[in-house]
């Protein structure tokens, strides 16, 4: 079990039209390989925070994409019309959390500590082999 | 053809003739905060061998080399798609993710390794170089 940490950071979208702010405990760090986040990142896995939504605040106008995903809840992604980047996601499963890239938050407290939807990683993309793999969605963090 | 993609909502596809001049894996700040992830993956073919349908959005910016970089995503879902820089005009990178099947892509090189996150795992067997 890694430990979770609580994070004060501020981030910014590539162009600065947008901004995210997180304070507070960090409740699961996962990376996730299934086919929507290997399509909205671009790469072969996505690498996002799970916080608390009450402890996230924004700036700027962002847009939102939402649709079903491969867990069966609804995901809607928000991200800078300007620039593209993401900047939160949110799943209808638990709309009380919220899922931040790490790439944008930044900093050496991230720390995955499982990977989900497994059944999809491309070979060609690298995985930690230390931290528990699940073929799909797992319930609690 | 070579290969097919399309971005998550499907307002954008494309289709690829022949296979990749180069494949990249980038571990820049500006790749990062871009994917969100820890490095940003990208096949590069010839402009000419690549077909986009619809129409993405842009975002433009200055690369390390100095010369202006356009990034181009979906503007329904906000996916990556592909990437150009000025300094090469006839070249296009397209997001490794972004492709229906992209079990022919494999990185040749880590570039800007000295700003990997510690938690992001690469390939040891892959060469990799401090920056460019
Ligand atoms: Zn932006
Ligand atoms: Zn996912
Ligand atoms: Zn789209
Ligand atoms: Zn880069």
């Amino acid at each position: 079990m890694t430990t979770r940490p609580i994070i004060d950071t501020q981030a910014t979208c590539s162009c600065g039209a947008t901004t995210l702010t997180v304070k507070g405990p960090v409740l699961s760090m996962l990376l996730c390989a299934c086919l929507d986040c290997q399509k909205e990142t671009g790469t072969g896995h996505s690498a996002v925070a799970l916080v608390k939504a009450v402890d996230v605040t924004t700036s700027g106008t962002l847009l939102a994409f939402s649709r079903p995903a491969a867990s069966g809840a609804t995901t809607t992604r928000h991200f800078c019309p300007q620039c593209g980047v993401t900047l939160y996601a949110q799943s209808s499963r638990a709309p009380q959390t919220m899922l931040v890239p790490a790439g944008l938050l930044g900093g050496d407290w991230f720390n995955p500590n499982q990977v989900i939807f497994a059944r999809s990683h491309t070979e060609w993309d690298t995985l930690p082999e230390t931290i528990p793999h699940y073929e799909t969605y797992r319930e609690g963090l | 053809m070579f290969a097919s993609g399309r971005c998550l909502c499907g307002a954008i596809t494309f289709t690829v003739e022949n296979p990749p001049l180069r494949m990249a894996q980038c571990h820049c700040e500006q790749c990062r905060r871009s994917t969100g992830t820890g490095h940003i993956v990208q096949a590069f073919f010839k402009r000419e061998d690549v077909a986009v349908k619809g129409t993405t959005a842009t975002y433009k910016s200055t690369a390390d080399s100095g010369f202006e970089r356009t990034r181009h995503f979906c503007p329904n879902c906000g996916s990556r798609l592909f990437a150009e820089n000025a300094k090469n005009p006839a070249v296009i990178g397209i997001a490794a993710g972004a492709f229906d099947d992209s079990s022919w892509f494999k990185p040749m090189v880590n570039l800007y390794a000295s700003q990997r996150p510690v938690w992001d795992i690469v390939d040891p067997e892959i060469e990799s170089h401090a920056e460019m």
